[in-house]
């Protein structure tokens, strides 16, 4: 660092002081007689001067000033200079000693000063550059997780939107190649296949938006105090829509229960367990679903069929918080790995997990969610 | 008298079903693929009922609703949209869509809505006069505004002043949806925040006192994230 010597404010500090100190001595001289103190006010000034300025040149010249000064004003004679004098030299001397120690003093100080500032600036920098660091590790390791659900769904999602797709267009091809000399009854039946396809493509599209929804907000989920009755009852009518001849037993709670929560994605959470019981336990036993409080601070959701279990490699998974992947040798599964997939994203976006508990008599499905405590009735 | 439908829409598949579906059921259907043509048509034969799909070539889709509202206030429009989030919903019903269904959607689904929204434009429109009535039955539930009384099949249930004014404003725009946001302001005014925790506990009280069942709901129903609908019987 390049040091300035000639600074406005030294100067300033300089003549300012010397001035004072003249002053001082001026009012003390007709007052103190024989005892001539000026000398010893011009010290501290110049002492002042050495630590208050920048580098050795104000003090010295301060020293050389006051020597002179203190000839010229007090000392006899008055007001002309008497080099002769033999306290001159003391004068001179005992003034520029202290001038120039303090000055060297206040300029090692300084500069040490300068060094604790520099290491702590860098000790800062340092500190803020592995945060730095840490938060890219960590928007790393989140971006290869995020990546390994997109391409599972990716692998999972050509396989499953192939398979109906080619359904649709093979029977409306068919349908078609007949005309109007096709087997009414048969037709008729395509058309409904190509209907419970479309409907199926429709639950694949929306499992898959809500992902998109998941990844879109890198900012965090949009959650509200929601009543998981709300969430458990729209989510049961939106599967009777699809599966009329389903039972499904919901569980209400008693009080006012409140949870944090996105409400649509919840909601796809339960679609999908509650879909997984129906399409997979192959039982006609009600399905039942309830959400109750756990504790001051949680809700449970719980859904829970009376079927034949879930295969062990895919419980393992869940077990093991592990994303879900289907081994698809067989169409049997189909949509089982998405569902269950897309049902841990979004559990972990709302920092939680799902819990299996799966066996001869069935499998119940679990999560807990924050819960907001509201006031009773306003 | 034959009523004209405009069905506002860009995709040639959904023009022909949703066109033949509403022949079938014995109105008359007009087609606008532009946003344009919907204006000059919306505008030289007034429709009973506007279906709105949001997505159009040459305007958004929030534009043309905000122009055919100013316009013709009492043409009741349904939009539909493709964009699922509910916040598309929201905003197309405080801008004063009537209702709105979401692709894909069933035939029945559609036809109820336009029913409902024809039938609720002709009761508001012409002598009717449901807004200003006092008082309101659905089902079962007899809401009587100056007495401040409900009975539920006969048997009377009490009900806090806040938890009144919700039902009060279900009933009187039963078949709508009436978003989060619209009954807060309608109920607690403007200074409370967008919070909609107090409605969520109002709610859950007014569910328990009419011994609803959200999962087959017999007067409310949940549209989640977008609001709550008095269910239309007839």
């Amino acid at each position: 660092m390049k040091k300035k010597y000639f600074r406005g404010q030294d100067w300033v500090i300089m003549i300012a002081l010397l001035l004072l100190a003249g002053v001082i001595s001026r009012i003390l001289l007709p007052n103190t007689g024989v005892e001539n103190n000026s000398a010893l006010i011009f010290v501290v000034a110049v002492v002042i001067i050495a630590r208050l300025t920048s580098g050795y040149l104000y003090g010295v010249m301060a020293a050389v000033i006051s020597a002179f000064a203190i000839n010229y004003f007090f000392m006899y004679p008055y007001m002309e200079f008497n080099i002769s004098l033999t306290g001159y030299t003391v004068a001179m001397i005992s003034m520029l000693v202290p001038a120039t120690i303090v000055s060297v003093l206040t300029a090692q100080l300084k500069k040490h000063a300068r060094a604790v500032e520099e290491r702590e600036k860098r000790t800062r920098e340092l500190y803020e550059r592995n945060a730095q660091l840490e938060k890219e590790k960590t928007a790393m390791e989140l971006e290869s997780a995020k990546a390994a659900i997109r391409s599972n769904l990716l692998m999972a999602v050509s396989h499953d939107l192939r398979t109906p797709l080619t359904a649709i267009s093979g029977s409306a091809s068919y349908i078609l190649s007949r005309g109007m000399d096709g087997d009414r009854k048969e037709s008729l039946k395509l058309v409904k296949d190509i209907k419970d396809d479309a409907e199926w493509l429709t639950v694949m599209v929306e499992n898959i938006l809500s992902v998109t929804r998941l990844r879109d907000a890198d900012e965090p989920l949009r959650v509200s105090a929601e009543l998981p009755d709300e969430i458990i009852g729209s989510s049961v009518m939106k599967i009777r829509r699809r599966f009329p001849e389903a039972s499904v037993d919901c569980e209400l709670s008693d009080g006012i229960l409140l949870a944090q929560m996105d409400p649509l994605l919840i909601q796809q959470v339960l679609i999908n367990l509650l879909e997984n019981g129906i399409r997979h336990s192959e039982s006609k036993d009600p399905i039942r679903i309830s959400a109750a409080a756990a504790g001051e601070d949680k809700v449970r959701f719980v859904v829970e069929d009376h079927g034949k279990g879930l295969p062990e490699t895919i419980a393992a998974q869940i077990r093991e918080d592990r994303p879900v992947v289907v081994d698809r040798r067989g169409d049997s599964y189909r949509g089982m790995g998405i569902g269950l997939a897309v049902c841990q994203s979004i559990l972990k976006a709302h920092h939680s997990r799902l819990e299996v508990q799966t066996g001869e008599g069935g499998t119940a499905f679990m999560f807990e969610l924050d819960r907001v405590q509201g006031e009773e009735s306003i | 008298m034959i009523q004209t439908i405009l069905i506002v829409e860009d995709d040639k598949s959904i023009c022909h079903f949703v066109g033949q579906a509403l022949e079938y059921n014995g109105y008359e259907v007009v087609i606008a693929e532009t946003a344009r043509q919907a204006k000059a048509i919306f505008l030289s034969q007034p429709p009973v009922l506007v279906l709105l799909d949001l997505g159009l070539p040459d305007e958004d889709g929030m534009t043309l609703l905000e122009t055919m509202k100013t316009l013709h206030p009492e043409i009741p429009v349904i939009v539909v949209s493709a964009r699922i989030w509910e916040e598309e919903k929201v905003k197309a019903l405080d801008m004063g869509a009537d209702d709105y269904v979401v692709k894909p959607f069933g035939m029945s689904e559609l036809m109820a809505r336009v029913r409902t929204a024809i039938r609720h434009a002709y009761e508001t429109g012409s002598g009717g006069h449901l807004r200003d009535a006092d008082i309101f039955t659905c089902d079962g539930l007899v809401l009587d505004v100056p007495h401040h009384r409900v009975t539920l099949d006969g048997e009377e249930i009490h009900f806090t002043a806040h938890e009144f004014q919700i039902l009060e404003q279900l009933m009187r725009n039963k078949g709508k949806v009436l978003t989060y946001a619209w009954l807060i302001r309608k109920i607690w005014g403007t200074y409370i925040s967008t919070d909609n925790q107090i409605l969520r506990v109002n709610m859950a009280n007014i569910r328990k006192k009419l011994k609803e069942n959200p999962a087959s709901p017999r007067f409310i129903q949940t549209e989640l994230g977008v609001g709550y609908r008095m269910i239309d019987e007839g």
